[in-house]
């Protein structure tokens, strides 16, 4: 006969009152808060307004306007743009992260080029860009670890909590071989975006970029977003046909 | 070789998507690198076979055999496989050995090449894009 387990009085007390504390602790915790009022950010979006990238697609508008850069960063900014028009008139243009395949990195990969898609449980919301299958990792109700701690990465390190109905998150140490639209930034840039549904089928991304070294004041912008049903692909940069000489110019491979 | 072509319904629908893509063009092609190596300019148009369909990212190439004077391969780019699949292209629309008729912007530093305006196969037109 199988052998029947019963509780005493006491053991049972004891459980009742480790319910009860387990109870009031995850009750204190940002992450059950979290879980009740978490809006539903999950699914494919892409950017919007259509022509959100400017008149001249090799020129693309910092959303936010221009950038107020600190000296040496703009006058190597002014120099720049201006190598980058003759070496377009001579069909040469400078070659960029993306023409050697390389991840866009923050913020780009928020500007959503191509469709991104939006993962997201109580632990961590995960972006998805379909170009160049880039991954972006925001770790929840987790400190940031000392910035001397992060070693630079494409996407940079998130945190992130949910402060009712927006999604709050801190990036910090992206790689500084990584540049917004050709405008650098320093080792201490901190990224700091607000993502919140302004109704069920639009996201906005608040962002503000903070960057002593580089910029005069902090540099604010929006990105918006419409719900797609599009099902994000495999996107293998399998093929690059583009030659970088030493200046950087490229050119279209013959074979 | 005598080219396979879809239903005239398919056709039809694969040339308004194509009307649809091209609006893509700007931002996509841009996603990698920049299409100031094309003469944005100038439009050819040229009759050909095709040697090689490369349906890849970042960009889909078709490798035409023109017969000149001189005969000549030349290399036509468009957009990403990711891009174009959304406009009504696949890895089947087109093959090798198929005649085909191309406009594109050529590249600015003369090489026998350029970016897909369009490309006619029979009675089926496929437009670049993004």
């Amino acid at each position: 006969m199988k052998p029947t387990r019963t509780l005493n009085p006491a053991t049972m007390l004891l459980g009742v009152a480790l319910m009860a504390f387990a109870g009031m602790n995850a009750a204190a915790t940002p992450k059950s808060q979290g879980t009740a009022t978490r809006p539903d950010i999950s699914g494919t979006w892409e950017r919007t307004p259509d022509d959100w990238f400017g008149e001249n697609p090799d020129n693309p508008v910092h959303p936010g306007g221009p950038m107020d850069l600190k000296e040496p960063y703009a006058s190597e900014y002014a120099a720049l743009k201006k190598r980058e028009a003759a070496a377009n008139e001579a069909g040469t243009p400078l070659a960029t992260t993306s023409a050697r395949c390389l991840p866009e990195g923050m913020p780009v990969l928020m500007a959503a080029l191509f469709p991104i898609q939006i993962i997201h449980d109580d632990q961590q919301v995960v972006v998805l860009g379909e170009y160049l299958q880039q991954v972006r990792r925001i770790l929840l109700n987790e400190a940031m670890p000392p910035k001397e701690k992060l070693d630079p990465t494409y996407q940079g390190h998130s945190r992130g909590h949910w402060e009712d109905d927006t999604l709050v998150v801190e990036t910090l140490a992206v790689r500084t071989d990584v540049a917004f639209y050709d405008v650098p930034h320093g080792k201490d840039m901190k990224i700091t975006e607000r993502i919140r549904l302004t109704t069920p089928d639009h996201l906005v991304d608040e962002v503000l970029i903070e960057d002593p070294q580089v910029l005069n004041r902090p540099y604010r912008f929006t990105f918006e977003y419409k719900r797609s049903d599009y099902r994000i692909q495999e996107y293998v940069c399998e093929n690059n046909q583009i030659v970088i000489d030493s200046e950087g110019k490229t050119s279209l491979r013959r074979d | 070789m005598t080219p396979i072509s879809p239903s005239p319904l398919l056709r039809q629908g694969l040339c308004l998507l194509a009307l649809v893509a091209s609006s893509a063009l700007p931002t996509a092609v841009t996603a990698h690198h920049s299409f100031a190596i094309f003469d944005q300019t100038r439009t050819i148009t040229v009759k050909g076979v095709v040697q090689r369909f490369a349906w890849t990212n970042p960009h889909i190439a078709i490798y035409l055999d023109t017969p000149g004077p001189p005969p000549q391969q030349i290399k036509i780019e468009t957009g990403s496989v990711n891009a174009l699949s959304r406009t009504g292209w696949t890895a089947d629309s087109i093959k090798a050995g198929e005649d085909a008729e191309v406009t594109y912007k050529p590249l600015k530093n003369g090489e026998p090449g350029g970016l897909l305006v369009e490309i006619k196969i029979g009675d089926v037109v496929l437009t670049g894009g993004g």
